[in-house]
């Protein structure tokens, strides 16, 4: 059974006077998944996400969410939506709790103390709520803005470049978020990055734009598992590790070394394989962690690598 | 003899001229004398009062209040708002007169006030003080002034007319018409603070000539000679 | 309509949880009981000074310092200064969003653009609204208060006007509507600039500038310059004035009420047309 489409962009433009800020873009995103939307900076993302949302008018096209034209149905799509674009910005001089209860409002609600409050708990703000925002750092002002785009239930979140600005343990906990939102709420979640390494650790199916134009789209498990990787090896000997490398087939995808650490362009796959093939050398490994370039990614799918 | 004649004949006219002045001015005091008269008829009065107002540069609604007087000289309209009064009371002139001995009074000719002929009496002070001329128009018939005109240092001129109705007898008018010098009336910018207005005076009671102001008092309801007490006259009760 | 409803309220949460919001009616207490007080202290100097021509030829009799002349001359001194406490909050009202960032995410409510701004019009009516009252309360009711009922003398700089106690009360009422839609047009004009800038000091500035601009080209004395002041707001603003001529100058006060009201609807259309076309960028 085919599933539902919560979004689709039909042939998507937006034309400033000189600039093509988007391009014929079309795209689908599934009800239920979490969506990547990736490019640099400068792709288009925002204005796209901000077309989603009825912020920017597009120059032509159709936005359709959950089977609605938002040119038509602007207020019933947004009802269902929640969103943070960009930062989050709340009114500084009032509590956070009263920036919730207002947004709350302007969706028609009338949220009861107790169902404030457990936004707050949710999003990991819990005793904080009468604070004024002004006292908020970046990171709970991003956890306030979740809960604000939850707070109305919506089926469809968007996320506008949600990990901006914070801190490590802040960027789990977001994750983490999202994840249960998506698996225990079954809620669709669209989500803007350049990290493509991020996207690769949450997202079910992503796009990739570049000047307005989608460079790639799919599951990210199709288009990521074959690339290569960035592998960091942690090992207690480095020079070994290094000559025994250089005297097998592994010597090809060597980049380079720092403080005890070993950097590898090998394949997800080829992990495992490398791992007992350092242990097997009496090399033991502490640790093993990989990231992705979203430039490197960019240059190989355009073939200019 | 020729001498004599010619001589003669100035001292005569002289003594004409002395002899029928004496005896006109003698009977201008008598006919003063028969208006004051009259008027002390009167020790103290109260009546109803309407006010309307025809001063330049002033835009006055009527006004009701009621108006006390009591002899010789006490005063007062009061009313619940703002009046413009002449300086002098309207019974001033006649309180002047009462002191036969204080002015010389001269008869100057007649003259028709509304259908009735009046005397007109000019009154110049003996001695030297604010008031510098009066003129009455007297209806001897009636002994009441029918209109009187006062040319003070302080005020310029002042100008009364009386309008008899029911209380003749007691010589206390029904109408009275101040006609009194106004100077220009100028409130700087910066006070009036009117920066867009159009410099032309657009209401119709201020429309009258400038230079003279305009008074009418309207009495009606008199109670006269029920001895008022003092304390009406006290300004600083309402 | 519903939208409208429960965005209004809102917004007058959001006015008046800025401290500037709250400028103007401090400047509004000061002002007025400053005034008060000088009057108090010495007001029966200034009104000899202003009398002395006509108290020459008569004697001024009547509680002249009264509430109704206190009332009219704190109208005519904040005259000047109300257009600048109304720009400081509706001149904020769109552009104080964009500033702070919270339009991105106001704009992403299912609320139609149009709904949003007619609530902040709204919003912002209703503040010039309460400034109006407040100033009405303190003026009048202080004015009152300490100086008790009486006749008004109408200070221009040609005429003395006065009017009686009975007479006054429907006039300063009147004479409140009329400074309510003249703070409105400055609303809406604000409201409109506040539409195009992402900062909130433009729109406050521009509004006072124009104010300034078209007050000094009402004032000078040059026959182009009269060929323009029908079309001025400002020329129409200071109208409630002429609610205190006698006789009243109906067709005067109609003419500069329509043209008040045209230019709130001239103001509220382009805001309307630019807002609801809006791209949000920032």
């Amino acid at each position: 059974m085919a599933q539902e489409l919560a979004i689709q962009l039909k042939n998507l433009s937006k034309q400033y006077k000189h600039i093509t800020a988007v391009n014929d873009l079309s795209l689908t995103v599934n009800t239920g998944e979490i969506f990547g939307f990736l490019g640099p900076n400068g792709a288009g993302k925002s204005t796209t996400i901000r077309m989603m949302l009825s912020l920017i008018t597009p120059t032509k096209g159709d936005v359709i969410i959950f089977g609605k034209q938002l040119a038509k149905e602007r207020n019933a799509i947004l009802a269902n939506i929640g969103c943070i674009i960009e930062k989050p910005d709340f009114y500084l001089y009032l509590s956070a709790k009263k920036n919730l209860e207002l947004f709350a409002r302007m969706n028609g609600l009338r949220p009861s103390a107790s169902k404030l409050e457990e936004m707050f708990d949710l999003v990991g703000l819990a005793g904080r709520s009468s604070d004024s925002v002004k006292t908020y750092s970046h990171g709970m002002k991003q956890r306030l803005g979740l809960a604000q785009a939850l707070i109305h239930e919506p089926a469809l979140i968007v996320l506008d470049e949600p990990t901006t600005g914070l801190d490590p343990q802040g960027i789990i906990d977001l994750r983490n978020l999202i994840l249960r939102l998506k698996n225990e709420f079954g809620k669709t979640i669209v989500l803007s990055s350049h990290i493509l390494s991020e996207m690769e650790l949450i997202a079910d199916s992503m796009v990739i734009i570049n000047k307005g134009k989608a460079v790639v789209q799919g599951k990210v498990a199709e288009l990521l598992s074959n690339e290569d990787l960035i592998v960091r090896f942690e090992v207690s000997d480095t020079e070994r590790a290094k000559s025994e490398i250089g005297f097998s087939q592994w010597n090809t995808f060597f980049r380079n070394d720092e403080n005890g650490r070993l950097f590898m362009q090998i394949s997800k796959d080829e992990i495992p394989l490398l791992n007992s093939f350092l242990v097997e050398k009496g090399v033991s490994v502490s640790g093993i962690t990989y990231q992705r370039s979203l430039e490197d990614y960019f240059l190989k799918l355009t073939h200019q690598v | 003899m020729l001498l004599q004649s010619t001589v003669r004949k100035p001292l005569v006219l002289l003594l004409f001229v002395l002899f029928y002045s004496t005896t006109y001015a003698q009977t201008a005091k008598q006919i003063i004398a028969a208006v004051t008269k009259k008027f002390g008829l009167v020790n103290d009065y109260s009546a109803v009062i309407n006010m309307q107002f025809d001063i330049p540069s002033v835009n006055l609604q009527k006004i009701d209040g009621k108006v006390f007087y009591k002899k010789p000289n006490k005063f007062r309209i009061k009313t619940q708002g703002i009046v413009f009064l002449p300086k002098q009371n309207p019974y001033f002139a006649i309180t002047a007169l009462s002191d036969s001995n204080s002015y010389t009074a001269i008869l100057s000719g007649e003259e028709k006030i509304n259908n009735s002929t009046t005397t007109i009496i000019n009154v110049i002070p003996n001695s030297e003080g604010d008031l510098i001329l009066g003129k009455f128009w007297i209806d001897k018939k009636n002994a009441v002034v029918l209109k009187s005109q006062w040319t003070t240092k302080s005020n310029g001129t002042i100008q009364i007319e009386n309008f008899f109705g029911t209380n003749m007898a007691y010589a206390l008018p029904d109408k009275m018409l101040f006609t009194v010098d106004v100077t220009k009336f100028k409130v700087p910018k910066a006070v009036a603070v009117d920066i867009n207005s159009k410099s032309s005076p657009k209401s119709s009671n201020a429309s009258g000539v400038k230079g003279t102001g305009k008074i009418t008092l309207n009495f009606s309801q008199y109670t006269v000679n029920k001895k008022l007490p003092d304390a009406v006259f006290d300004e600083t009760k309402n | 309509m519903k939208a409208l409803f429960q965005m209004t309220p809102i917004e007058l949460f959001k006015i008046t949880t800025k401290p500037r919001s709250y400028i103007g009616f401090l400047a509004i207490t000061v002002i007025v009981l400053l005034i008060e007080f000088a009057f108090y202290i010495d007001g029966k100097t200034y009104l000899q000074f202003i009398m002395q021509t006509l108290e020459q030829s008569f004697t001024i009799q009547g509680n002249i310092l009264n509430g109704n002349l206190i009332c009219f001359i704190i109208l005519q001194m904040l005259i000047v200064q109300m257009p600048l406490m109304v720009a400081l909050v509706t001149g904020d009202l769109i552009s104080g969003e964009a500033a702070g960032g919270t339009i991105r995410l106001l704009l992403t409510k299912p609320v139609s653009h149009a709904n949003i701004l007619m609530a902040k019009y709204l919003a912002g009516s209703i503040y010039t609204f309460l400034l109006i009252l407040w100033l009405g309360v303190l003026a009048l009711g202080g004015g009152y208060l300490v100086f008790g009922h009486g006749d008004l003398m109408v200070l221009k700089s040609e005429e003395l006007v006065i009017l009686r106690d009975g007479d006054i009360l429907w006039r300063f009422l009147g004479a409140f509507v009329i400074a309510f839609l003249s703070l409105n047009v400055i609303a809406t004009f604000s409201l409109m600039l506040s539409c195009f800038t992402d900062n909130s000091i433009g729109p406050i500035i521009t509004s006072m500038s124009v104010i300034i601009l078209f007050t000094i080209i009402g004032t000078i004395d040059i026959p182009f310059f009269d060929q323009l002041k029908p079309f001025l707001f400002t020329t129409h603003m200071i109208i409630w004035r002429n609610l205190f001529d006698n006789p009243l100058p109906k067709s005067q006060i109609i003419t500069s009420i329509t043209v008040l009201v045209g230019h709130i609807i001239l103001f509220l259309s382009i805001a309307f047309y630019h807002f609801t076309r809006k791209d949000i960028q920032n």
